[in-house]
């Protein structure tokens, strides 16, 4: 097809927040043989992640998309740390690629595995996804490809792929190490989790984590508490009795953040779950844990982090877990457990994709309540 | 690539705005010394800028203060409700603190005394003290017209507070009218009065609102009329909670000063310069609020005020009031320090001049990144990075960071340098040859310098012959209250 479509990308906001996203027209592309062509409906906004090695150009991309490059490399390598919009620390924007949409056309040797033409899915973001959301991508191997069920809305499935994948593994993660702590030589009394900020990412920890601690055999003896960001997440977070809520106002001094926090919990915590990425808060973390204890950390955080606190958290006695980004098998039971209702998705909002530039400095200031999804194509 | 031009003689000849010469700082003590007259005297009371508010307490601890007290603590910088045991020598002391979200600081009184009480019924619940009658010290951190030692008319609100219907209301009553709300921590009859004590108490502890205040065996001590297990309340602020809780520790205290979010001090005065006054006579002694916060107002401070306290006060949510806070707390602090650098970065004396959404976002620049970056040794600048990469500044040079540094000296020593003309005009009033001032507050305890500063400066200032030592006073709020609810319940069954 010589057909364009449009491509929204969202690069990591830089100091200044403007110029982050990029629009522009590229060609629908070709069916790989082996995967498929997507129509994306609908996707949720998060930022393109940075790995050092993806300066590289995009081939569904047009030439006119060459002018964004250099702002690509101007911003990857020169900002060892994020400035602190609010977004960052409260888990409202994170790297991730999320796409559910509609299977446009099937590749010649694809392994389609029962889905067909037309069927809903959304995609597992697998090594190399596309540079940004345009109408139609290629999926260059079909199996990575994960049907919807009819009865849950492509919109909210959309929030699965990144947000709520990454959630899941953290909390599997922070299950497992709990369990060592709880039935170990120095068995506890009791546990607390803390959870950190309210935005889309923390709101998905926070339910997931309620739903998953309910089935350990263990579940009485661990608390759940909530670090609120802003004023407004005191309300979000507050949806369930059990869960302490402690306000980081971000005014105070570290020493009394940390002095309201330990006492919020009841004591030291056990593990944190920070997918704010600065500096100043991943440090906080560290000095809120119980010996032995640790903070569980995205990817892209402890690329950039670890280095720095891995000698101070050692001498504290506490650990940094870096957690990748969950399996393809994860994000099809969490497709099921939230089609069937077992899990709660976070409250969302639908934008227009031609709105992404205000989406995203929305999701900067955290100004949006839960997920922001894009939508790209009126179906449903 | 350009030579990074060392901007910093400049920034220093701008930030000699913040100076204040000795002459100066004489001139504002002697200000300051009339409006504390102008505060006590009764004709002048109404009209005065600092109010010097009589607080009712004319004794400083005896030692001989015991029991179990609550306390509330509202006003600082977290909300936080304790439970504070006297002993001989020692005290221990439970506590939690409280979120309050923005909107109850700036809605409705009764949502506010709602959410105190609420925090009040569930730290009970957690400390199972449901079975006790005990004495309750608010601390309550405002501008406050006490009409004795449990009863106060809130004067204003400051530090970022604006709830409605609370000003000219007395706050006790507050307090009051919202436990009664409530209904939980009501005292019901349970009309059981023939019944074993055993009975008595499992009914305690399956009705939460079967109050008993009683030792086992003193059926006919249940109360019947009180409808709340609160016995007595005492209102005090936290400079008072401040100087008492130095005082039991070390007897010479006799000022108590704060130096966080606001910034105030209180002093022992004698009776006698005491007009308003209308307590039982007799005791030499009187513990004054002066509510210093608010000199200024009248224009005092102009002559060393600078075009950032000016747009800090216009932008704030009580314009022209709390004039001399506003130089020195740490609620403004911060601002001032960001509005200044902005200045500079549009002059091209900082950052070349290329700032950042975050720096001219009005309230980043935290307070406590002052301490922060004055933390650092010298010509050393990793928490002053740290502090402007977060600030999206990470392209600034070392000279930027040497000047970023200055500003930052500048305005906390001018803070500094105005709390001390403040104690050193007390020190000198009350002509007293030794004094301890208890001193508590965030800035206090986190600035790297400030107490040096301070010392430095009362020493040039004070009258010779008088010793002082300054004592950080802690947990003013928490044991300071529990002294004053002791006094007050003293007061109250008519001991000495």
């Amino acid at each position: 097809m010589s057909k364009l479509c449009r491509q929204v990308s969202i690069e990591s906001p830089g100091p200044a927040l403007k110029e982050c996203v990029f629009s522009f027209d590229v060609p629908v592309p070709d069916v790989p043989m082996y995967g498929a062509r997507i129509r994306v409906v609908y996707a949720g906004a998060c930022y393109r992640a940075h790995r050092t090695r993806s300066a590289s150009v995009c081939s569904t991309s047009s030439v006119s998309s060459i002018g964004s490059l250099s702002g690509e490399l101007e911003s990857c390598g020169f900002h060892s740390s994020t400035p602190s919009h609010i977004g960052f620390r409260d888990g409202a924007l994170f790297p991730g690629y999320e796409v559910a949409g509609v299977v446009d056309a099937i590749g010649k040797a694809a392994e389609t595995d029962g889905i067909s033409e037309g069927a809903r899915i959304v995609l597992y973001p697998y090594e190399g996804v596309p540079h940004g959301y345009a109408d139609y991508i290629v999926v260059p191997d079909f199996k990575c490809l994960v049907p919807v069920p009819d009865n849950l809305p492509l919109s909210i499935a959309a929030m699965l792929p990144t947000g709520a994948l990454l959630a899941t593994n953290t909390v599997y993660t922070a299950l497992e190490s709990l369990n060592k702590i709880l039935e170990g030589p120095n068995k506890k009394d009791k546990t607390t989790v803390l959870i950190v900020g309210t935005g889309g990412l923390a709101l998905w920890a926070l339910r997931i984590a309620s739903h998953f601690f309910k089935q350990s055999p263990h579940h009485d003896k661990i608390n759940i508490s909530v670090a609120t960001i802003k004023d407004e997440g005191f309300v979000l977070a507050k949806e369930s009795e059990e869960v302490k809520v402690v306000q980081w106002s971000e005014d105070l001094y570290e020493r009394q953040l940390i002095e309201r926090t330990t006492d919020a919990c009841g004591g030291p915590v056990d593990i944190v779950l920070n997918f704010g990425t600065t500096s100043r808060s991943l440090h906080r973390s560290l000095q809120c844990l119980a010996p032995g204890g640790m903070v569980l950390v995205t990817e892209d955080v402890g690329e950039k982090l670890l280095p720095k606190f891995a000698k101070k958290a050692e001498d504290m006695n506490v650990s940094i877990v870096v957690v990748p980004n969950g399996t393809i098998e994860q994000l099809r039971e969490l497709v099921q457990l939230v089609a069937k209702g077992e899990i709660e998705p976070p409250p969302h909002s639908v934008f227009p994709a031609e709105e992404a530039q205000e989406v995203v400095r929305k999701l900067c200031n955290s100004e949006i309540q839960g997920r922001a999804i894009l939508k790209f194509h009126n179906i449903d | 690539m350009g030579m990074a031009i060392n901007h910093v003689p400049q920034i220093r000849e701008e930030c000699e705005v913040f100076h204040m010469s000795d002459k100066q700082i004489r001139e504002i003590m002697n200000r300051l010394h009339n409006d504390l007259v102008k505060g006590l005297g009764k004709d002048t009371h109404a009209n005065s800028i600092v109010k010097c508010w009589i607080t009712y307490i004319q004794d400083l601890p005896n030692g001989k203060e015991r029991g179990k007290f609550l306390a509330l603590d509202l006003g600082g910088t977290n909300f936080r409700v304790l439970i504070i045991n006297l002993g001989e020598n020692h005290f221990d002391m439970q506590s939690k603190i409280y979120a309050i979200p923005n909107h109850i600081m700036t809605g409705t009184g009764v949502a506010l005394f709602d959410h105190i009480a609420e925090c009040l019924a569930n730290f009970m619940k957690e400390h199972d003290v449901y079975k006790e009658r005990l004495a309750l010290g608010f601390t309550f951190s405002f501008p406050l017209k006490q009409l004795g030692l449990t009863k106060g008319l809130l004067q204003r609100w400051t530090k970022g507070f604006s709830c409605s219907g609370v000003v000219g209301e007395d706050v006790v009553q507050g307090l009051k009218d919202a436990i009664a709300r409530r209904g939980d921590l009501k005292l019901s009859v349970m009309g059981i009065l023939n019944d074993a004590t055993g009975t008595l108490m499992s009914c305690a502890h399956k009705e939460p609102h079967c109050r008993i205040g009683i030792i086992i065996g003193e059926l006919t001590m249940i109360s019947t009329l009180s409808d709340v297990q609160i016995d007595i309340c005492a209102i005090l602020n936290d400079t008072t909670g401040t100087l008492m809780s130095c005082a039991w520790k070390n007897h010479n205290c006799k000022i108590g000063l704060i130096v966080g979010t606001g910034s105030n001090a209180c002093y022992v005065e004698k009776t006698e310069n005491c007009d308003l006054f209308d307590g039982e006579p007799g005791k030499p002694e009187l513990l004054i609020n002066t509510e210093w916060g608010a000199f200024g107002d009248d224009g005092a401070l102009d002559f060393v005020r600078t075009e950032f306290d000016r747009e800090v006060d216009v932008k704030s949510i009580n314009p022209g009031k709390q004039i001399q806070e506003k130089m020195i707390s740490g609620m403004y602090m911060g601002e001032l320090v960001r509005l200044a650098l902005v200045k500079y970065t549009r002059m091209g004396l900082l950052f070349g001049g290329r700032g950042s959404d975050l720096l001219f976002q009005r309230g980043s620049f935290y307070t406590k990144y002052v301490s922060e970056i004055e933390s650092d040794k010298p010509g050393d600048f990793t928490s002053c990075m740290e502090v402007l990469e977060e600030l999206g500044l990470s392209h600034a040079t070392e000279a930027d960071m040497a000047g970023v540094r200055h500003v930052c000296e500048c305005v906390s020593r001018r803070a500094a340098h105005l709390v001390s003309a403040g104690i050193a005009t007390l020190l000198n009033k009350m002509n007293e040859p030794r004094v301890t001032v208890g001193i508590d507050g965030s800035v206090y305890r986190f600035h790297p310098h400030f107490h040096t500063l301070m010392c430095e400066k009362i020493a040039q200032l004070v009258r010779p012959g008088i010793q002082f030592d300054l004592m950080l006073s802690e947990d003013g709020s928490g044991r300071g209250a529990a002294l004053v609810a002791a006094v007050a319940c003293r007061q109250q069954l008519g001991h000495a």
